[in-house]
């Protein structure tokens, strides 16, 4: 089907002709395609009257979430609606579009719904649309750019027929969730659907900067089905005219969209005007567009100039990352990527590999819960296909790839998936007999990376060839091969550049200076995406100040708004005389460190720990209990401690001692509650009394908790639940955590819980708050 | 609509922080200052309300035409003796949830006093929308009651989120737990009283 060969008419709304008709609605109004098929049939026919091309099946809500209190099944419901519109569109030679809109449940991470449940419902319906007959397949009023993912997966992997999506934006050109415009157009460009738009929410006029906006970022047909304007807000209704709709829809015409209809307050009429104005226009088949995209759901870079791909989410080589992974600490991973975000990263790697990890499920885990802190693309680091597979599945956005380089093995391996899930690649060029020391050999190897790119249909513009870095300490000569590489893939494969730039002072002094000068020299040279640590001020400041030179950055408007009014090097706080007590009774963190660095010279950290940091701690969290402080001094003295601890790791890491641990704690939301702030709380508290936390989050499923006790054989495991409805998983958790015959006690808290209730459900201790929760652990796992 | 937090809200913020009145370090002060900041730049508010003929019957209260009986004895008392109310559905939005989500991790301190300026600002818009109403209507509202107040079922938020089509106007989704999202939404039924 060409979309660009004429414009296709659709239909207008459904819901307000069956309001005008009086139909019962029952629970969904999908119900009548069985109960009254006739006046379905009715409809659909008055807009086969008036030029549609295309029609909707009656089954935006027939999924098996919505239709759950119905007496009939998805199957039986979607059929009944394909088949209705069938038999009144091959009178008139029009198609039929199975129609689905959201499922209603909220996805992970924010609620509990899973992507592969997502997944089997739109599944569902497609698989019983298309043999009902459907000629194509489209959601629609669709908020949720991952759940469309979801649907899109499903259609792909279950479906022959073209696959239409639309969304539905507010005013400030995202959805109700947050999904960007381009981030959706982009996305879905990638996922080779094969037309996308808006409809709903707004009428024509305020809909149009919209679509253009998707036009610049995508070569898709594009497709408009508008509200008859703005509800009135007193009567719900709508006051624009057939005329007027018609007239306000030409520019969408002229700009040469593909599909034109209606949503809500729509009807006949308007369609059978918009019918009579689609005869003057053709859709236009936009020139190609050769920027290569990157986005998440919510942002997108288009990569015109130098972007920083922050490198830190990485273990390699950092002992407290490592720990933090075997130790499950996702919030410390989350930390990471929203400092980076902070420093103006643009794009984040994502690396989890360990031995001894299951780098699959892990992988997965943070790359849904980053999506929750930081807007920013992600470029998907591993050498596990599996892994990068589960990831971009599972991915809100068009990602970056990280894994091949010359190998024809892994090349075959890898770029089919990337090919799949629409991700742009990066490659290495090095092949099993290492990185060749001559730039000639490095674009060789380009060569055959951008040949199989191609091979499988990854465009020039979404590949990133990585000249890779030597150190200069020891191959000294070579570093100018790197740069030439740069340069000649460039030239000779118009593709994009990456290269992780420090390992280029290995083994050398003042590291920096040699870092910001090759990251300078491989910008000359080309270089579009520099992963590095963008923690680092001067790297970061000779991209901003590369960006001024090249004349890329007009004005030096970003360099200015960046660095007017900031001072070179930040003054470290000063000395105080304030008792470390004080200090963290005040909440005053960076004073607390310093007062902790102060006394490591003279006394052991141990000693530190459970002379001041300690007794601070009780002593606030006495003044907590009393009621003389509130929540938010607190913590905010927790924080303060935290710095102060903060120093004593470093420094006992430093002397090589082990770090303090005074025993590990899992933390668990319940399964079914997704409100964890309390939990979040009492594991900033525990933290600081020097407990290792394992927190497995919201939403844990009960065998999570289990295992997690078992592999990391704690003495103690604490449960939230806010709901009452939820208190039934805890108890269930509970007696999981029983039955498994761990040794372990179990304390619970949460805001429908009393002590009373808590030894109901079988706990061993009821936690009223976060102080109460630390001295249970004192008294289970010991001071 | 859209809904600021100012000074006359902060007595509302502390309460849901658990203060009773002893003194604030500067450090707190900061936090609380910065939260109130941050609230009012990324709360978008939504909100939706119908009109109801309602009735009292045996379970409790019937919305004429709607299909739906909100059960249980509480909510008949609110309304005793009144023939109208509105069902109502507000929300602050999905980027506050995600602000909370990351302060949660960064800043723990800030992250509490964000979620109680949440929960201040959401309270707030409800009262907005009642004043809202009355003035249309010419009536005054009674007190707000939700799904999980007194004897009202918490699973009456499906008919609520049916009934205000909430999804499609305000982007609140229910799951099956009866949980909305986003977090801070609200919704309820008042009653409508001649003035």
């Amino acid at each position: 089907m060409d979309f660009f060969d004429k414009i296709l008419i659709l239909d207008g709304a459904m819901g307000t002709e069956l309001v005008k008709r009086k139909a019962p609605m029952g629970h969904i109004p999908e119900e009548l395609n069985l109960t009254h098929p006739e006046i379905i049939k009715e409809i659909h026919e008055s807009y086969l009257k008036v030029g549609s091309n295309i029609i909707y099946s009656n089954t935006f809500s027939a999924n098996a979430y919505k239709c759950k209190t119905s007496k009939y099944s998805v199957e039986e419901i979607v059929t009944a609606g394909v088949k209705n519109a069938k038999e009144v569109a091959s009178k008139y030679n029009a198609l039929v579009a199975l129609d689905m809109g959201t499922i209603g449940d909220i996805l992970e991470p924010f609620g509990n719904l899973k992507f592969d449940s997502a997944y089997d419902m739109y599944k569902e319906m497609i698989v019983a649309g298309e043999k009902a007959g459907a000629d194509l397949l489209v959601f629609e009023t669709q908020t949720d750019l991952l759940e469309v993912k979801a649907g899109v997966l499903a259609a792909k992997e279950n479906s022959k027929l073209p696959i239409l999506v639309t969304m539905t934006f507010e005013p400030n050109g995202r959805t109700f969730n947050g999904t960007l415009v381009e981030a959706m157009a982009i996305t879905l460009s990638a996922l080779k659907v094969d037309a996308i738009g808006v409809n709903c929410s707004l009428g024509p006029k305020e809909l149009l900067p919209f679509v253009k906006r998707m036009r610049d970022v995508s070569d898709l047909p594009l497709i408009v089905k508008p509200n008859a304007g703005l509800p009135d807000p007193k009567t719900g209704g709508y006051d624009m005219t057939a005329e007027e709709f018609a007239n306000e829809m030409i520019p969408f015409m002229e700009m040469g969209v593909s599909m034109v209809g209606g949503c809500c307050g729509t009807d006949p009429e308007f369609i059978s005007a918009l019918s009579k104005a689609a005869k003057n226009y053709k859709p236009k088949r936009p020139e190609k567009n050769n920027k290569s995209y990157l986005s998440s759901g919510r942002a997108f870079v288009d990569v015109t100039k130098v972007h920083v791909v922050g490198e830190r989410i990485n273990p390699t080589g950092k002992k407290v990352f490592k720990e933090a992974l075997l130790n499950h600490d996702i919030d410390y991973v989350k930390n990471q990527a929203m400092e980076q975000a902070e420093a103006n990263a643009e794009i984040l790697d994502v690396n989890v590999g360990l031995p001894k990890i299951d780098e699959e499920s892990l992988m997965v885990e943070v790359v849904k819960e980053l999506q929750t802190v930081v807007d920013l693309p992600l470029q998907i680091d591993s050498s596990d296909a599996n892994v990068i597979e589960k990831a971009l599945r599972i991915y809100n956005g068009k990602a970056l790839v990280n894994s091949v380089n010359g190998e024809p093995e892994v090349l075959d391996k890898i770029l089919p998936i990337a090919a799949k899930y629409g991700a742009a690649v990066i490659g290495l060029t090095m092949d099993k007999d290492g990185i060749p020391s001559e730039a000639k050999k490095r674009v060789e190897i380009a060569g055959r990376i951008v040949d199989r790119c191609h091979h499988y249909g990854i465009e020039t513009k979404d590949i990133y060839i990585d000249c890779l870095t030597l150190t200069a300490s020891v191959q000294q000569k070579e570093v100018k091969e790197t740069l030439d590489a740069i340069r000649e893939v460039k030239a000779k494969y118009g593709v994009h550049t990456v290269l992780g730039v420090s390992n280029i002072s290995f083994g050398l002094p003042r590291r920096e200076f040699i870092n910001t000068t090759f990251l300078t020299l491989a910008m000359q040279a080309g270089l579009d995406l520099p992963i590095i640590n963008p923690n680092n001020a001067a790297m970061m400041g000779a991209v901003n100040a590369y960006h001024v030179l090249a004349n890329i950055d007009k004005s030096a408007t970003i360099y200015v708004e960046r660095y007017a009014d900031t001072v070179a090097v930040k003054e470290e706080a000063k000395s105080t005389e304030a008792s470390i007590k004080d200090l963290i009774k005040k909440g005053l963190g960076d004073l607390t460190a310093r007062k902790v660095k102060e006394l490591l010279e003279t006394k052991d950290a141990l000693d530190v720990v459970n002379e001041d940091l300690i007794p601070a701690l009780d002593e606030v969290g006495a003044l907590f209990e009393k009621g003389t402080i509130f929540l938010p001094q607190l913590l905010s003295s927790a924080q303060a401690a935290e710095s102060g601890f903060a120093v004593i790791k470093e420094h006992m890491a430093k002397n090589n001692k082990e770090t303090i641990s005074k025993g590990k704690i899992v933390l668990a939301t319940v399964k079914g509650d997704v409100h964890d702030i309390g939990k979040n709380i009492v594991k900033t508290i525990l933290e600081n009394y020097g407990f290792t936390v394992i927190d497995l989050g919201k939403d844990v499923p009960i065998e999570k908790v289990v295992e997690a006790a078992r592999e990391h054989k704690v003495k103690l495991v604490g449960l939230s639940a806010l709901m009452t409805t939820t208190v039934s998983s805890m108890e269930q958790t509970i007696k999981a955590l029983r039955d498994a015959g761990l040794d372990c006690k179990v304390m619970v808290g949460g805001a429908v819980l009393t002590e009373e209730f808590a030894m109901q459900i079988g706990a061993d201790f009821y936690s009223k708050d976060a102080k109460q929760s630390a001295d249970i652990a004192k008294m289970v796992l010991g001071d | 609509m859209t809904v600021k937090l100012d000074d006359s809200d902060r007595k509302e913020v502390l309460r849901y922080l658990g203060y009773r009145g002893s003194e604030i370090t500067e450090v707190v002060e900061e936090k609380l200052k910065a939260a109130f900041n941050i609230c009012n730049k990324i709360i978008n508010v939504r909100q939706v309300w119908k009109l109801y003929s309602i009735r009292e019957s045996k379970e409790g209260i019937t919305l004429e035409g709607a299909d739906c009986v909100l059960y249980g004895e509480s909510l008949k008392k609110l309304l005793k003796g009144l023939n109208e109310a509105i069902l109502f559905c507000v929300t602050i939005g999905i980027d506050f949830d995600r602000e909370v989500e990351k302060q949660m991790i960064k800043d723990p301190t800030l992250g509490v006093c964000l979620n109680a300026c949440g929960i201040a600002a959401i309270e707030k818009a409800c009262d907005n929308l009642q004043l809202e109403v009355e003035k249309e209507l010419g009536k005054k509202t009674t007190t707000r009651f939700s799904p999980g107040y007194g004897d009202l079922p918490l699973d009456s938020q499906k008919d609520f989120i049916r009934l205000l089509n909430t999804e499609k106007i305000a982007g609140v989704r229910l799951n099956e737990n009866n949980l909305m999202n986003p977090l801070k939404s609200v919704t309820a039924i008042a009653g409508l009283m001649e003035e």
